[in-house]
């Protein structure tokens, strides 16, 4: 018993916060200056990966504020030297399965579904198991986690006027005809 | 959630250090241990127990308030770029078009990259030599970018040993200074169509070292064609057939199909005048006859197919070419040839008559073709018949040929040149002379050590390396700038997709290093050294056909010079008179050679289907594809016929390994029997490395394979022997061929069938005797059924249109046990299903290498497939034809025999029997109806594969992925362990792994896996499609609540036919194989699965396949 809860990924993934080489704060970018997650995370509507922002990205504000800071140095570093920042990969399933980020964005699964409340990270950790049966969980309950597509990206979004957000949720799936396969070839390939 | 702990979750992260050492880490971050192979003994054993007892008691110390180490994935990182380019996504395919070259001709193709990475070629749509497929070569020549034993630097040859060094130690050895204007500077080139090389040759070589001597070799080039054409029509010339316009086509000893450096062409052309997909009254067909030694591909397409041994083919030519002048309405040919044709008799020939009187009938509507190693004045003859049929202009045009001079003029050239010591400095651009020109005498060992300057450019340190001064490495085409041209002559861009790998240049770019360096060394300005690079050297040659900034985008984008551009401008063409004096006499005497008998058999060597002259011997994925015909893996063998075999008292199961002895040269070889081979005429492909090899010349995958066919050919024959004697050995090698490999129609296969079945053959070819009436091919097909494979002739099918689905009567009436859970039939699902057209595969093998690519599928090695282990998930079954006292031809001739071929892959069946079996479901149905594997739940009882009655499951023995180093069971006795003795190596290395396709699961020991239509490429089209959709729908409603009325319904965005391509779908180069969507009734694939042609394999099983076959067809004379 103790063997199979200490494997579980509820147990090891979740609160997993590796150090970074560079200590962005969510919660100061997002939470508290409110930049769109797509800013940076600019392929998530289109593609399987979200995507790391490239340096540019960072010296797009960085290259006039806190031009000096020592925190951003790795930054400046990289933008002269071409050299990649070394980002530590948080949230990660396993090699066999192929999430694809764009299928749950454009029907309304919100980012903060899986990811929490980045907005309130200095460091960023997992919040949620990234099992597959809490996949499977909202493949067959997709109404838990559905919002208008338009409001993927707020953190703290509720239906409108006090709407249950499981009833809201619902009704959503059936409008949109939501129907997350749980074929195997969904995910594995 | 447990409070965050940010210090304890990062401090977590290094405690695996706790418990045990690198082994430990190896297993626990890794979801299967990578180090299995060593608990096969028992030490390792006790230590992998060590581990694991650590590991848990670590757990229950650690309890449940801490977090234990181990069992999370690996730390990753992300590296992003710095800054992104446009429209990069990481994750994301790009395609780049580029140009693969083999022998001088460059083939188009699409690169694909992943993240940086090339990792599969597709064939480019838009290029007039490729028609958006590709060569199984052209597949392979993305693993050879990561081969782990291509060269890593410069290095020269001290005391016999190569040393490794450095470029700058190149530039710096005195010698180089020395070469002054070029006296005695040979340089010896494989053959290549590059501008590029053209360029830098003019502009620099021929100025700062004009004395130099340029001379061109590839082993492949088409010498006797050339000097054919020559001799006909006075000027080097390059015969371009369109096969799409031949109703009629006589190949002589030829394959264009296969064995030609357009054969892509070639085979897209012929298989367009024989498709046969509309209606069955309308159809036309093109007719094939070939006349062989050998046993090809085009000659198992023929509608009439003679075997005859290579001598005897002058005296075919002279025969037809009289015929075809005989009597009234004959062929008006011309005088001179008319007059050579009068002492020629006649013999007595069924097939010449057929051919002659179809050639009469057809007059500027066929076309003859004649096989590269056929003599020169054969050629001669052809062409000549060519024009007097009135074909030249219509299914044959000529171009220029882009060098008038042939390889053997080049090499010959240069062995005279060595003999007289004349060469102080002798550069080789590529290629590898001293292996596959070693026929000619060239001592480049002996001038290396005479003190000549011998310098070795290539990609790998091989046996021309070793006998050389310096090697220096050269850069892959997928590292390389270029400009290179198809057969046709259209000029196709070759772009780098990556850095070369370990520094290597390509042949111009060394040439303008050398030229740079000899003008610092003159004191000037080093301002060309900066110009040595590819993209310069590239834009600076194609500026001189007017480069604009725009053209050159727009060519970089679609790989072709100018888009729709077929090639070089056909040109007028005039027959010699000489061309009936030399060339004819010749061939009068060649007629008169003497047929090959029990003691002077014939041998033809013949470039390796897969390996060609050896240049790609060290890749495991075409060591591995079954050879064509014999499917034969891993090596080459000597083929014979069955009666030949028995005559000469071979005994090819047990004692195979028999003495060639041809004039003074001699080889050890094995012989493998080979039905449809014409008597006393042997096959022996070159390109193998032999069993004398020594690994650091041929590399970790070739060493050991074959024999070396090499070692018998002479200058004045390298194709063809005669007179070879054989003796037998006594002894006996062990071959790996796949042929009797996942059988469905052998006895043991067929057994069990119709165990399952039993009573539904007898008497359920319910309309047998009207059929039998009608179809009296019936008889022919494979003896006994079930009828894997069906065929019969087009005027049958006429009559007959369903002939197909009359092989087996009404399937048994069965009752579904349970409904199916999924309605496939809903529309706004997607039913996937492949059709494979039967009449249009030529068995080539390109969709194996293809789906091997794709797939991740790993190579196993000689003595894993003899065990019957190799792992393609697409096979081609190759059935020969006929009855089996023909098939064995004992008494009968060879001539009759059919082959044919089948692709099989996963049969994706709606009832799957694989699914039913499975005790932990992982192999079970999507709703698109896709059998999907699921590997993490198999647990290996490999009872699906047990029931699969098309064989198309293939199961992991061992940790398969492992490359070279492959850690191997206990060979089997009498093979040689692949490709060495065991050696622990914890994963692949990281260049192997380069070629890995990120969208597919790399399998591990012990799991089952199968194609799976490709699936990673459906879902990423499908995805984008469905998001489209969402996309639209939201759009509509936001519309609608703005404008204030009711949301419309959006129209239904999918997938669009085509749009997704199966891996073998992709490169097949007669288009065989169409994939897509059942539930679009206009789709091709819906087309197909209605036609009369097509039929279920084994569907008294109710399996349900969705990949459905369409029965073959031929178009043999009807005899009036």
């Amino acid at each position: 018993m103790l063997v199979a809860y200490g494997a579980s990924p509820k147990t090891l993934a979740v609160g997993y916060a590796p150090e970074q080489p560079v200590p962005y704060s969510h919660k100061l970018h997002v939470g508290e200056l409110g930049l769109d997650c797509r800013y940076c995370h600019t392929s998530v509507e289109e593609t399987a990966k979200a995507n790391i922002p490239p340096t540019s990205t960072c010296m797009n504000c960085h290259s006039m504020i806190r031009k000096e800071s020592p925190l951003l140095a790795p930054v400046r570093e990289s933008f002269a030297s071409g050299q990649p920042v070394e980002w530590v990969r948080v949230h990660s399933v396993a090699d066999y399965a192929y999430f694809n980020h764009s299928a749950h964005v454009t029907r309304g699964v919100g980012c903060v579904s899986c990811h929490g409340r980045i907005d309130t990270m200095d460091v960023v950790y997992q919040t949620q198991p990234l099992s597959m049966s809490w996949c499977v969980d909202c493949h067959r309950h997709p109404e838990r986690s559905l919002r208008p597509a338009s409001e993927v990206t707020n953190m703290t979004w509720q239906p409108p006027n006090g709407q249950d957000p499981y009833e809201f949720g619902k009704s959503y799936a059936e409008q949109h005809s939501i129907n997350p396969p749980t074929d195997c070839s969904t995910c594995h390939r | 959630m447990p409070p965050l702990d940010v210090e304890r979750q990062t401090y977590w992260r290094s405690l695996s250090d706790l418990a045990e050492t690198e082994e430990f880490r190896q297993f626990v971050e890794n979801e299967f241990p990578s180090r299995a192979e060593e608990l096969v003994d028992p030490l390792s054993r006790r230590r992998f127990l060590k581990v694991m007892g650590a590991s848990l008691a670590l757990a229950g110390l650690t309890g449940c308030d801490d977090i234990y180490p181990g069992f999370r994935w690996p730390k990753e990182k992300i590296l992003p770029f710095t800054a992104r380019p446009e429209g990069r996504h990481p994750g994301t395919a790009v395609y780049y078009a580029t140009s693969y070259e083999e022998a001088g001709v460059a083939q188009g193709v699409l690169a694909k990259s992943m993240d940086g990475r090339p990792v599969k070629i597709e064939g480019n749509g838009v290029h007039p030599g490729s028609y958006g497929a590709a060569t199984a070569q052209a597949q392979a020549s993305v693993l050879s970018l990561y081969d782990p034993d291509r060269s890593k630097g410069p290095a020269q040859l001290v005391d016999g040993q190569l040393q490794d060094k450095t470029w700058e130690d190149f530039l710096a050895d005195e010698r180089l200074k020395a070469l002054g204007e070029g006296e005695g500077l040979y340089v010896l080139s494989a053959t290549t169509s590059s501008r590029v090389l053209q360029h830098v040759r003019e502009t620099r070589l021929g100025k700062y070292f004009p004395k130099s001597t340029w001379l061109d070799f590839d082993p492949l080039t088409r010498d006797e064609e050339h000097n054919g054409v020559r001799a006909a029509f006075g000027r080097p010339l390059r015969p371009q057939y369109h096969l799409d316009r031949a109703r009629v086509v006589v190949c002589l000893g030829d394959d264009p199909l296969h064995d030609h450096p357009n054969a892509l062409a070639h085979a897209r052309g012929f298989s367009d005048a024989r498709r046969a997909l509309g209606s069955s009254h309308e159809q036309r067909m093109n007719r094939l006859y070939v006349a062989e030694g050998e046993l090809s591909l085009a000659g198992t397409q023929a509608d009439h197919r003679l075997a005859v041994a290579g001598s005897q083919l002058p005296r075919l030519g002279l025969e037809l070419a009289k015929r075809l002048g005989a009597g009234e309405g004959g062929v008006e040919l011309p005088a001179g040839l008319a007059a050579k044709l009068e002492g020629v008799t006649l013999s007595e020939n069924p097939w010449l008559d057929a051919v002659a009187a179809d050639l009469r009938e057809n007059l500027g509507d066929s076309l003859i073709t004649v096989g590269p190693r056929q003599p020169a004045a054969l050629h001669t003859l052809v062409h000549t018949l060519n024009l007097a049929l009135g074909n030249v202009g219509g299914s044959v045009t000529y171009t220029p040929a882009p060098s008038a001079t042939t390889s053997q003029e080049g090499i010959n050239a240069l062995a005279t040149a060595l003999k007289g010591n004349k060469v102080k400095a002798l550069l080789i651009l590529g290629g590898n002379p001293a292996a596959t020109a070693r026929e000619y005498g060239l001592d480049l060992g002996a001038a290396t050590s005479a003190g000549a300057f011998t310098v070795h450019l290539s990609t790998m340190r091989n046996e021309t390396s070793r006998a050389c001064a310096w090697h220096l490495p050269m850069a892959h085409y997928l590292e390389s700038w270029d400009a290179v041209e198809s057969w046709s002559g259209a000029l196709s861009l070759t772009q780098p997709l990556i850095q070369p790998l370990f520094g290597g240049r390509t042949q111009a770019e060394f040439l303008a290093l050398l030229s740079a360096q000899k003008q610092i060394a003159k004191g000037t300005s080093p301002k060309l050294a900066k110009t040595a690079k590819g993209y310069e050297l590239t834009r600076e040659a194609l500026k001189i056909g007017g480069d604009s900034e725009e053209a050159w985008r727009r060519a970089l984008h679609d790989g072709v010079w100018q888009l729709g551009a077929t090639g070089a401008e056909p040109v007028e063409v005039a027959l010699q008179g000489s061309a009936f004096t030399q060339p004819l006499d010749d061939l009068v005497s060649r007629a008169k050679a003497a047929a090959p008998s029990k003691d002077a058999l014939e041998v033809s060597l013949v470039p390796c289907s897969k390996l060609r002259d050896g240049r790609h011997r060290n890749l495991g994925w075409l060591q591995e594809l079954p050879e064509p015909l014999t499917k034969l893996t891993w090596d080459n063998a000597l083929l014979l016929s069955p009666k030949t075999a028995e005559a000469l008292g071979i005994d090819d199961a047990k004692a195979n390994l028999v003495k060639l002895t041809a004039g003074e040269k001699s080889l050890e070889v094995a012989v493998m029997v080979l039905p449809g081979l014409p008597e006393f005429c042997g096959v022996l492909s070159l390109g193998y490395p032999g069993q004398d090899a020594k690994e650091e010349e041929v590399g970790v995958v070739a060493v050991g394979t074959g024999f070396d066919a090499t070692a018998l050919r002479t200058p004045a024959s390298p194709w063809s022997l005669t007179g070879v004697t054989l003796s037998l050995t006594g002894r006996n090698y062990a071959l790996a061929t796949t042929q009797d490999h996942h059988a469905i129609a052998t006895q043991i296969g067929r057994g069990e069938t119709e165990r399952r079945v039993s009573g539904l053959y007898a008497g359920t070819l319910a309309s047998e005797e009207a059929h039998e009436a009608s179809h009296e091919e019936k008889d022919n097909l494979i003896p006994g059924g079930p009828w894997l494979f069906r065929e019969t002739n087009l005027s049958d099918y006429q009559q007959n249109p369903d002939f197909a689905a009359k092989f087996i009567g009404p399937s048994p009436a069965v009752t579904q046990l349970w409904e199916s859970p999924v309605d496939y039939a809903d529309p706004m699902k997607y039913r996937w299903a492949l059709s494979i057209d039967l009449n249009a595969c030529t068995g080539c093998g390109a969709c194996v290498v293809a789906c091997q690519a794709e797939n991740n599928i790993p190579v196993v090695g000689k003595s894993e497939v003899a065990r019957g282990r190799e792992m393609h998930w697409l096979r081609i079954d190759r059935y020969f034809r006929g009855d089996p006292r023909q098939a064995l031809n004992k008494g009968v001739d060879p001539s009759d025999l059919r082959v044919v071929h089948q692709p099989v892959p996963c049969m994706q069946c709606e009832n799957a029997p694989c699914e039913s079996v499975c005790p932990v479901a992982a192999t079970v149905h999507s709703q698109e109806g896709l059998n999907d594997m699921v590997y993490n739940r198999c647990i290996g009882t490999r009872y699906c594969s047990n029931n699969c009655p098309y064989k198309v499951r293939r199961f992991n023995y061992f940790y398969n992925h492992y490359g070279p180093f492959h850690p191997r069971s206990k060979p089997l006795e009498g093979l040689p362990t692949f490709p060495k003795p065991p050696e622990l190596t914890p994963q692949l290395g990281e260049l192997e792994r380069m070629v890995m396709n990120p969208d597919v699961t790399v399998r591990t020991r012990g799991v089952m896996e199968k194609c799976s239509y490709c699936v990673q490429r459906i879902k990423e089209k499908s995805i984008p499609a469905k998001n489209k959709m969402v996309q639209a729908e939201l759009e509509e409603e936001a519309a609608a609540k703005r404008e204030n009325r009711p949301v419309d319904l959006v129209p239904l965005i999918r997938v669009r036919d085509g749009e997704i391509q199966t891996a073998c779908q992709q490169t097949c180069p007669t288009q065989a194989f169409a994939f897509g969507d059942l539930n679009d009734p206009e789709s091709e694939v819906s087309r197909r699965h209605a036609h009369p042609r097509t039929y279920e394999m084994l569907k008294e099983l109710n399996a349900r396949p969705r990949t459905r076959y369409m029965a073959k067809l031929r178009n043999p004379r009807e005899e009036a």
